[in-house]
């Protein structure tokens, strides 16, 4: 590689590394897989550096090779992780039928208006880092992607059903941890 | 009759779905007929609605704040200088 290749490349690091990131992180729920997958893309981009013409910008070239590097993050880890987490909690009984512990309390006016401050904010991110990671990234794409149930569907590797029951769980799982950290009156 | 009847289970399931796709003729009142009886689930649907709320407007691009990482951006500088 030329050094004025490398000079390129440098100022893009010290451009991009910091979005790519971030984006990573909010992908994976993981800062080490996060920094191991954007420094991935760093090699990747100085391999075929030769093959970028410039017909799209460094930071969409490098998002792309970012994007792929998650996909097959997902196809590798994510197939191996069992479907439930080990103590995820048990929102029902074996007819059902709402275990006790779980049943939704009535939220009061004065708690509702608690959802919309800055502090509330915290919590509802504290309480999506304790999802599990396949229900934060089925989430995060959903929310704030945007995405098609099928797209998500197709990029984790999962049926459609399993899709509807990971969503269905996060929220219970969401709604819970948002009750019992939110309002302590 | 008895198809019509749902867990609480399936009945919150449908609830969930229902943010984000058209649910059936039949589904639809099955989760109607399911909260005519039980009330948890009815309250259920409530604070689920008012939580996607929450997660749409909390959960946007714009709310995503670019987390600094020197430590990594050195290293990938490090890494492009010794190829």
């Amino acid at each position: 590689m030329g050094t004025a290749d490398k000079q390129l490349l440098t100022q893009w690091a010290k451009v991009y590394t910091n979005e790519l990131f971030t984006w990573a992180y909010y992908k994976t729920s993981d800062k080490k897989i996060a920094e191991d997958l954007v420094q991935d893309t760093f090699l990747v981009a100085i391999e075929s550096f030769e093959k970028f013409k410039g017909n799209s910008s460094p930071k969409t070239w490098l998002f792309s090779i970012l994007k792929h590097k998650i996909v097959d993050f997902y196809r590798k880890s994510l197939r191996e992780t069992s479907f439930e987490a080990g103590n995820a909690p048990v929102f029902f009984d074996e007819n059902e039928n709402w275990q006790k512990d779980q049943v939704p309390k009535l939220w009061k006016e004065e708690e509702i208006n608690l959802l919309d401050d800055e502090d509330f904010r915290i919590i509802l991110y504290n309480c999506l880092q304790n999802l599990a990671q396949r229900a934060y990234i089925c989430v995060f794409a959903t929310y704030l992607e945007e995405k098609e149930t099928s797209l998500i569907c197709q990029e984790l590797n999962i049926s459609a059903t399993n899709y509807w029951q990971i969503l269905h769980r996060a929220k219970l799982q969401l709604r819970k941890c948002i009750e019992s950290n939110a309002f302590k009156l | 009759m008895k198809f019509l009847f749902l867990s609480c289970h399936k009945a919150t399931e449908l609830m969930e779905k229902k943010h984000h796709l058209k649910l059936s003729f039949v589904e639809n009142i099955q989760v109607r007929l399911h909260n005519t009886m039980c009330g948890v689930c009815a309250l259920y649907e409530k604070q689920s609605a008012m939580l996607e709320g929450i997660l749409k407007k909390n959960l946007t691009k714009e709310n995503i704040e670019v987390i600094e990482n020197e430590e990594l951006t050195n290293k990938i500088i490090e890494n492009i200088s010794q190829k």
